[in-house]
């Protein structure tokens, strides 16, 4: 349906964070499908191997680590894109949860996305596009066993909100997306363990989370990097400081 | 944009498209290969090739009823409907008068509800599903002086697109709606050039630094109506160069309520 975002301008370029699994890995493919030249970051080596056969520039790297990030930075400099998907999550009865869950979500979920957001933005061209990843998590509370990523993920939508604001005299954009349930490890994650904690079955749990969504299905990755692909293309220059929502009607606002 | 086809075969109906937004909207989709069908009081101005042009009311049942008739007829299929059709009557509360708030609410409002009303027993029974997007505006989500009619339109906008998604999801009918901010239309460019706006007071606000394209706007309303979007329901989606992310702290000269338009007859 669009116009690849690569060819207009001639060569593209993106980082993608969270390259390995999930989301990060099919944003990825997609991106190199559409012509742009991926760096591809995440501290799982193995899993990179594969968006590497494809292609992408594979950069093994903790994004927890500041000083490890100035080597995403480097990379990113004098590029077109970012797309900050690395996350990361840990399901823990709210009562029992630690300020070392804290952190450790804090690190990869808010704190890598703000400090790429602030070190990459200023570098990537004029005309650039950001992506972060939210969750609609962010915006409704019901899995509370995920309360630290929850509010992690709506940290998101400010550091999206405040970049936007900030770089837009470039003009680079930056926008967000709220994915809902989406066919990724983490998700499978989310399953067996909050299964575990509440003493039900998988399958309980899945039936329960997708009788929730009003087109009665999760996403796929795949389908997710086509929003990914649009809000950084110029079909979306006007947008910027959004959070859009990808979640089949979970939530509406 | 280059030609894509992955409209190919499939019929837009989009209301309010002889001008503006609606025009740019019609164009999009017959780029993306889609047949076209416009519904507007107003002919157009300058008719594009390949779009068909129907004239309709849409906030009369009667009329809005004979206007899927006529698609009935010359197209047999519908695939995506947009509600564009809108009007501006300004006024303050307490000034303006029923008439302006009827046509207002009328337009947008019930034009939406009246489309729809014909647009989903259509697509049931077609059995193909399809997409509504419904064009709000940033005013659904900021109160402007001046504009309560056209506010609360387009609140109820936003509001109808979510009962929509919920009531379309089970038949396979997405709903979404765009809500653009500063447009460069040929309404807005008049009320630049006759200096009744200005373009400073309206680019003070908005981090990007320029009005919006009708074009622009019409590509969201199009990857909404796309299979790109396939996941993407209930939604409404503001395209308006960043506006409305930063809040409304003073409102700028043409919003005080001593400049708004005077007392209705």
């Amino acid at each position: 349906m669009l116009e690849t975002i690569a060819g207009r301008n001639g060569a593209r370029r993106a980082v993608v964070t969270g390259a390995a699994s999930g989301i990060g890995e099919a944003v990825a493919r997609r991106l190199l499908r559409d012509g742009v030249a991926v760096v591809a970051a995440d501290r799982d080596e193995a899993g990179l191997e594969r968006v590497a056969a494809e292609g992408a520039t594979p950069l093994v790297v903790d994004l927890a680590r500041a000083d490890e990030r100035l080597r995403v930075v480097e990379a990113a400099d004098g590029g077109d894109f970012l797309v900050n998907a690395a996350g990361i999550i840990r399901l823990v009865p709210i009562f029992e949860t630690t300020l070392d869950d804290w952190r450790d979500i804090y690190a990869v979920n808010a704190e890598a996305t703000f400090f790429l957001c602030q070190q990459v933005g200023p570098r990537l061209r004029t005309g650039g596009a950001i992506v972060n990843f939210s969750s609609v998590s962010a915006k409704a509370s019901g899995t509370t066993e995920a309360a630290i990523y929850a509010s992690s993920k709506a940290a998101v939508i400010s550091i999206t909100r405040s970049f936007a604001y900030a770089l837009a005299s470039r003009p680079v954009r930056v926008n967000c997306i709220c994915p809902g349930i989406t066919d990724t490890p983490m998700q499978e994650q989310v399953l067996v363990e909050v299964a575990a904690i509440r003493g039900i079955t998988y399958q309980q749990l899945a039936e329960a989370r997708l009788a929730q969504v009003p087109l009665a299905r999760s996403t796929t990755p795949d389908e997710l990097a086509s929003l990914v692909a649009f809000l950084l293309s110029d079909e979306a220059g006007y947008m910027t400081g959004q959070a859009i929502n990808f979640c089949g009607g979970l939530v509406m606002t | 944009m280059e030609a894509d086809a992955s409209f190919e075969g499939r019929v837009a109906v989009v209301t309010g498209g002889a001008r503006g937004i609606g025009d740019a909207i019609a164009q999009a989709f017959r780029e993306a290969g889609a047949r076209v069908v416009v519904l507007d009081k107003l002919e157009p101005q300058e008719p594009r090739d390949g779009v068909r042009y129907a004239t309709a009311d849409v906030s009369d049942p009667g009329s809005v009823a004979a206007a899927f008739e006529t698609v009935d007829a010359e197209e047999g299929r519908i695939d995506v409907l947009v509600n564009n059709a809108g009007i501006q009557r300004p006024g303050l509360i307490g000034q303006t008068s029923f008439e302006n708030w009827s046509d207002v609410i009328g337009t947008h409002l019930t034009g939406m509800f009246l489309c729809c009303s014909q647009a989903v027993p259509r697509l049931i029974a077609q059995g193909t599903g399809g997409a509504i997007v419904s064009v709000a505006s940033t005013a659904a989500i900021v109160g402007l002086p001046g504009r309560g009619p056209y506010c609360a339109a387009k609140a109820g906008i936003v509001s109808l697109t979510r009962v929509l998604a919920l009531e379309g999801a089970p038949v396979g009918i997405r709903a979404n709606a765009v809500a653009p901010g500063y447009t460069r239309t040929q309404l807005v460019q008049q009320a630049l050039d006759d200096g009744s706006q200005r373009e400073e007071w309206m680019l003070e606000r908005v981090p990007l630094n320029r009005l919006a394209a009708p074009a622009e706007i019409a590509r969201v309303v199009r990857f909404l109506a796309s299979d790109d979007a396939s996941y993407v329901t209930g939604q409404t989606i503001v395209v308006d160069g960043g506006w409305t992310i930063q809040g409304i702290s003073a409102a700028p000269g043409w919003l005080r309520t001593d400049e708004a338009a005077p007392a209705p007859a």
